[in-house]
């Protein structure tokens, strides 16, 4: 097979993992019961305008149309960028807001994600090669990666920015558009002050379920008998260290992709408790505002992101493992 | 040779006598059911009892405070456990089922339907579920214990089916189930005879990661507003944030679910890391 077989595989992989998630955005709110009778009940009881936005939503969902159509213009709007309009924003697009929101959340997760990923298998690598470290390290690497991501984001505020005023804790949405527009240094340390926190509990929680994934994956590797032997034929114990730590990386390098996507949904909470404008600040909103048109373009955007990271994760391990490389194994 | 799997029984249990990981979580857990079990005839309120009380901080009257609407935050909590834990555990058990049997089939049969089912697996660990089940909560007419348990269930077998796909399809090339089929036994005989016996511990394994993976989910769920009930854990601390409960600094409102939520889902998950130390000796470090 090699290499060449292994990407044509996972490029038609993630072709049907795509149009999947599209058809379930699509379908879901269709399926379950009439979502317009749904979004108007929820709206509150002696709507006087129920009967307007009945209509309205009728048209703009397309629901008057056959099934096969709506599908098709489901994704010609979407291939135009046209996510309809936003109902708790005030008819702004969605697509221009999760277009910023996308963006604000590269800035957090990308460097979240490497930061806790590089830090998290240092210290599991660690914590498996010294034992009075594990001693102290291990309890509080369980709690961290077993935390929800919500759970922490409200501790670190409450103690760093209510407690000790460190971080603000009003945040003005403005200083997010001044640094797309006209970014200045002042702007710029505005907007760390308010990033810092979310990225903290985003690096925090994930880190720990890097290390303590890296710890057991190195105690297993340590204990085999390659390195037994190593250590009969007498290598040095960071030598023994270093081919099992190369063994043990592999499986870190694939588990990127899924625990981008449990930190992407654990980021849905933490924007929200920090007033981080992120792709799950909105789809919040969206959620407790009763937002159809904003929630399915939060959501489908979130979606597509992991499944672009996924993918690139795949190739990257396609490339840097030796045995995908040469097609021992698939 | 009964006497052997007497010695492998005994084995075992002087193993987890001596793991304190294995005693310290599985009191926590057992404190917290506990807690949920008889909490609410602890308490003279309800969750939604209204009290003269608004903002108070924890007293003899009221161990964990009260609310900014006046409601006790520890007949709350008592009761968010129940609901909580309960969507937990049907869950963990339609998650576990589904994975057990549909990896069992997978790893048996080969073929198209592993295919199938191996495709499926990759879905679900490329799109993550919990944004499925956020566009299914959404729309969903009633959202009740069942019905959240369902939800969470139906999504989150992959990694059960994955893990039981792989076991049973290095059972399947052994010389023991090959004989099996060879002495002309059907499908199901050998599937129920030769594999289900020997994956059944790990099942129950299997099914105290799937709690501590379902309750993390629904905790999430819940913070997002989709709890089956007003004051499930998550939709207390969802509560306290939505209403500035952080910010005007009425640490008790979200401090003490919040605890208890971390505390649930640690134990279980080192609960699972100490029986996986019992069973596999090549993580025990001695």
């Amino acid at each position: 097979m090699g290499l060449a077989g292994y990407i044509l595989r996972r490029i038609l992989l993630y072709t049907i993992v795509f149009f999947v998630a599209l058809s379930i955005a699509w379908l879901i709110p269709r399926l379950l019961g009439n979502p317009i009778a749904i979004i108007i009940a929820r709206l509150g009881p002696g709507q006087a305008g129920a009967a307007i936005s009945a209509s309205y939503f009728m048209q703009a969902f397309g629901l008057d149309k056959p099934l096969y159509l709506q599908y098709l213009l489901f994704l010609q709007g979407l291939l135009h960028g046209d996510l309809g309009i936003s109902v708790w924003l005030l008819g702004k697009p969605v697509s221009s807001i999760v277009f910023k929101a996308f963006i604000f959340d590269l800035i957090l997760m990308a460097p979240a994600i490497i930061v806790s990923w590089f830090i998290g298998n240092y210290l599991g690598a660690l914590a498996a090669r010294y034992r009075s470290l594990d001693r102290i390290l291990l309890p509080i690497l369980y709690i961290l990666a077993t935390t929800p991501y919500f759970v922490l984001a409200m501790f670190l505020q409450w103690v760093l920015s209510v407690q000790y005023k460190i971080f603000p804790t009003v945040v003005y949405s403005t200083i997010f558009d001044q640094l797309l527009t006209n970014p200045s240094w002042d702007t710029f340390t505005a907007f760390l002050s308010t990033w810092f926190l979310p990225f903290l509990s985003l690096v925090l929680i994930s880190m720990g379920g890097w290390a303590s994934g890296m710890r057991s994956l190195m105690i297993y590797e340590l204990e085999s008998n390659y390195s037994k032997f190593m250590e009969m034929l007498g290598l040095s114990e960071r030598k023994i260290s270093a081919y099992a730590f190369r063994y043990a990386i592999n499986p870190q390098i694939t588990g990127l992709g899924i625990q981008l996507g449990t930190m992407v949904a654990g980021a849905i909470a933490v924007e929200y408790i920090f007033n981080y404008p992120g792709l799950g600040y909105f789809l919040f909103n969206a959620i407790i505002n009763n937002d159809p048109f904003l929630l399915q373009g939060a959501i489908l955007v979130v979606i597509l992101m992991v499944i672009a990271a996924n993918f690139i994760v795949d190739m990257l391990y396609a490339i840097l493992d030796p045995r995908i490389r040469i097609g021992v194994v698939s | 040779m009964s006497w052997l799997s007497d010695v492998r029984a005994s084995t075992t249990i002087r193993l987890l006598k001596k793991n304190a990981k294995f005693w310290t979580s599985f009191s926590i857990v057992v404190f917290i059911i506990v807690l949920g079990v008889i909490g609410p005839y602890l308490t003279p309120y309800g969750p939604r009892t209204p009290t003269s009380a608004l903002m108070s901080p924890p007293s003899m009257q009221h161990p964990f405070g009260t609310d900014y609407f006046g409601y006790d935050v520890f007949a709350e909590t008592v009761y968010g456990i129940r609901v909580s834990l309960s969507v937990g555990v049907i869950a963990a058990l339609i998650a576990t089922i589904i994975g057990v049997v549909l990896g069992m089939i997978a790893g048996l049969k080969g073929g198209l339907i592993d295919a199938a089912i191996d495709t499926v697996i990759n879905i679900l660990l490329a799109i993550p579920p919990i944004l499925i089940m956020i566009l299914i909560a959404v729309y969903m007419g009633k959202r009740g214990i069942i019905e959240m348990g369902l939800l969470v269930g139906s999504l989150s077998w992959h990694w059960t089916a994955r893990a039981i796909r792989s076991q049973v399809a290095s059972m399947k090339v052994s010389e023991y189930v090959s004989m099996s089929f060879l002495s002309g036994n059907s499908f199901i005989k050998v599937l129920f005879k030769d594999i289900l016996p020997n994956i059944a511990s790990y099942s129950l394994l299997a099914f105290v990661i799937q709690l501590s993976n379902a309750i993390m989910t629904i905790v999430t769920l819940e913070f997002l507003g989709f709890g089956a009930t007003e004051w499930s854990l998550g939709a207390i601390v969802q509560l306290a944030v939505l209403w500035g409960g952080i910010t005007l600094g009425i640490w008790w409102w979200f401090t003490f679910p919040g605890i208890i939520i971390i505390a649930l889902i640690t134990s279980l998950y080192i609960l699972v890391v100490s029986l996986e130390e019992v069973f596999n000796p090549r993580l025990r470090r001695e």
